[in-house]
């Protein structure tokens, strides 16, 4: 039986936040908070495994108390248990000390096969967190998977690696990262739904992973954020009037005027 | 600020991953951030390193001397043929621990991507993805000769500037197409080879057959003079395909937002945004894009820019030269139907 550790987000649903250009914050207020699209994948991913070779599935998550939602919604889906990496010094962590932390933590669920991420978040979009838990695991990072199968204690894996597309065979344990193109989501049945609330969830502070607060959180983050400042990139905007094919016509003009069009 | 002065005398200069694409040129992205890192090494009166790993390296060197850096080092092996995430980390790993450089950029392509965040991790330090701006700054609080690196952030609604005030190096990675390339007219480098040394059976990975091409697209977007680019508002994959008829008439090519490429209607390689492409074309005419900012962060810098709408009032009308408020399917067809007449005549 495999042992699979799946780490996920909770996120603001971008398509809907609202920034505060006063604070630097994103209003939170009236903001959905989701789990992050490509973690979806993600679990995706160890289920199917699971359905196939059998697995035992860890989802966790780091975040405030809230974030215990997206472990709901992971019971739900099927995994087996899930961990909870809070603490207030973990706040205002940049890439590498989120990576670092959430690795100590990983590293507390005992002997695994397979860790899996998701590729990038969409709060953040740094993309940075896989290839740093590949570095603090020591473990190889596979990404861009199109086919995966387990054949006589390793996996065999077919892939897109820059312009090329490999059968590749790696010993576990090894690190995956998942993206939309990957898989199509499962949907959660109601009753597992009803049940995912009881279960338990297991919480790490930051007493359980070891060391200071100047290691966690903002004081343990490399880079410093100095300035936000709202996007702005205003343009003329002339609006054309008359019929659509007033319209085309117009267009057609212009651009033939800037010297675009040249027929 | 004496510690950062500290810091400064121990690490010094400016170094760029000098990425070569399908073992065949020079990216165009690296020479644009030879370029950019050209203008930050005379600043801080540092050195310019051009670091290029690849196979028969030694043909690339002219062009990049081009591009203004004092000093290309390079190191050239059958094995460096493609990017490799085991091998790379681990050269580029001992290169800093010896030469110690202050500040090195990467290209956001996926090697870039691979080795920058990996490097970080190896010297705990920070790492900013798809700076959109690279200067230098000398902050009263945080310490003189910084790089300060701007970049999209809370989903792209505002633009954060990042300091690494303490940890070396600072790295960043710059998507193509953010900063021109330009040439430094009879500039010479000093041009080291590195030896290649490395112990294979450390891989982890193995491949089991014989990897296979894999088709990219004809021109990268970044390139195309025109781009004709649509998003959720045209509706379905046939209204989007038309696009493609549009752009073969005009000469360009077709991108996208996000929503078409999870649709599955275009392949990812032509989604515009903060985790696709940067585009600067002459023209960029979006259809049923509304203007997720992740969209158009990416394309404020093409010359003119035409929305078409059903929305008046969408965000993408702020950043537009021209706006057609319309159904975006049907002026789509009858601007095709008007060039294709207009081809007759």
């Amino acid at each position: 039986m495999l042992s699979i550790a799946v780490t996920i987000k909770q996120v603001p649903d971008t398509q809907k936040a609202r920034f505060d250009p006063k604070t630097g914050t994103i209003d939170r207020s009236g903001t959905e908070s989701i789990m992050n699209p490509d973690d979806l994948h993600a679990l995706e991913m160890a289920l199917s495994i699971k359905d196939r070779f059998g697995a035992v599935i860890t989802a966790i998550t780091m975040g405030p108390p809230h974030a215990i939602d997206v472990l709901d919604e992971a019971y739900a889906l099927g995994v087996d248990s899930c961990v909870l990496v809070s603490d207030p010094a973990f706040a205002g962590s940049d890439s590498l000390v989120t990576s670092k932390t959430l690795s100590s933590a990983i590293c507390k669920l005992g002997a695994l096969d397979i860790v899996i991420t998701g590729c990038e978040a969409i709060d953040g979009n740094t993309g940075h967190v896989g290839f740093q838990l590949s570095e603090y695991l020591d473990m190889p990072l596979i990404t861009q998977i199109h086919k995966f199968d387990v054949c006589d204690g390793h996996a065999v894996i077919e892939r897109l690696y820059g312009h090329e597309y490999q059968k590749i065979k790696v010993e576990f344990p090894f690190l995956m990262a998942i993206g939309k193109n990957s898989n199509r989501v499962r949907i959660p049945r109601l009753a597992d739904i009803n049940a995912c609330l009881d279960k338990k969830i297991i919480t790490f502070s930051m007493k359980d992973l070891g060391g200071t607060t100047m290691e966690y959180g903002s004081a343990g983050s490399p880079t410093v954020v100095i300035e936000t400042e709202l996007f702005s990139h205003k343009r003329t905007r002339e609006v054309f009037s008359g019929s659509p094919g007033d319209k085309a016509d117009l267009l057609v003009h212009k651009l033939k005027k800037h010297n675009i069009l040249r027929y | 600020m004496a510690d950062t002065q500290h810091t400064n005398d121990i690490y010094s200069d400016v170094w760029v991953f000098t990425e070569i694409q399908d073992h065949e040129r020079v990216l165009e992205g690296a020479l644009e951030l030879l370029t950019k890192g050209r203008e930050i090494a005379s600043r801080l009166n540092q050195r310019l390193f051009a670091v290029v790993h690849a196979l028969e390296a030694e043909q690339y060197l002219p062009v990049i001397e081009q591009y203004g850096p004092d000093v290309i080092l390079y190191c050239s092996d059958r094995a460096l043929k493609h990017y490799d995430s085991q091998m790379f980390p681990d050269l580029y790993e001992l290169l800093i621990r010896e030469r110690r450089p202050s500040i090195i950029l990467f290209p956001s392509t996926e090697a870039g991507t691979d080795l920058a965040p990996r490097i970080a991790q190896r010297f705990s330090t920070g790492l900013t993805s798809h700076c959109t701006d690279l200067t230098v700054m000398d902050s009263m609080e945080h310490g003189q000769g910084l790089l300060a690196m701007k970049r999209p952030a809370y989903s792209g609604n505002a633009i954060a500037t990042v300091l690494c005030p303490h940890a070396r190096p600072q790295m960043a990675t710059v998507q193509q197409g953010v900063f021109d390339k330009k040439v430094v007219p009879g500039h010479t480098a000093e041009i080291i080879r590195l030896p290649f040394e490395y112990d294979i059976s450390k891989l982890r990975i193995a491949n089991l057959e014989a990897p296979v091409r894999w088709d990219k697209p004809k021109v990268p977007l970044e390139q195309a003079q025109i781009v004709v680019a649509g998003g959720r508002g045209l509706g379905s994959r046939r209204n989007f395909e038309k696009l493609f008829e549009l752009s073969e008439i005009m000469g360009g090519e077709v991108g996208a937002t996000r929503v078409p490429v999870f649709n599955g209607w275009c392949g990812e390689e032509r989604m515009i945004g903060q985790t696709g492409r940067t585009i600067r074309p002459k023209l960029y005419l979006g259809f049923g894009i509304s203007g997720q900012i992740q969209h158009t962060a990416s394309i404020v810098e093409s010359d003119i820019i035409v929305s078409i709408n059903n929305n008046a009032d969408a965000p993408i009308t702020e950043l537009s030269d021209y706006v057609v408020t319309e159904d975006a399917n049907n002026f789509l067809c009858r601007l095709i139907e008007r060039l294709k007449k207009e081809k007759r005549t």
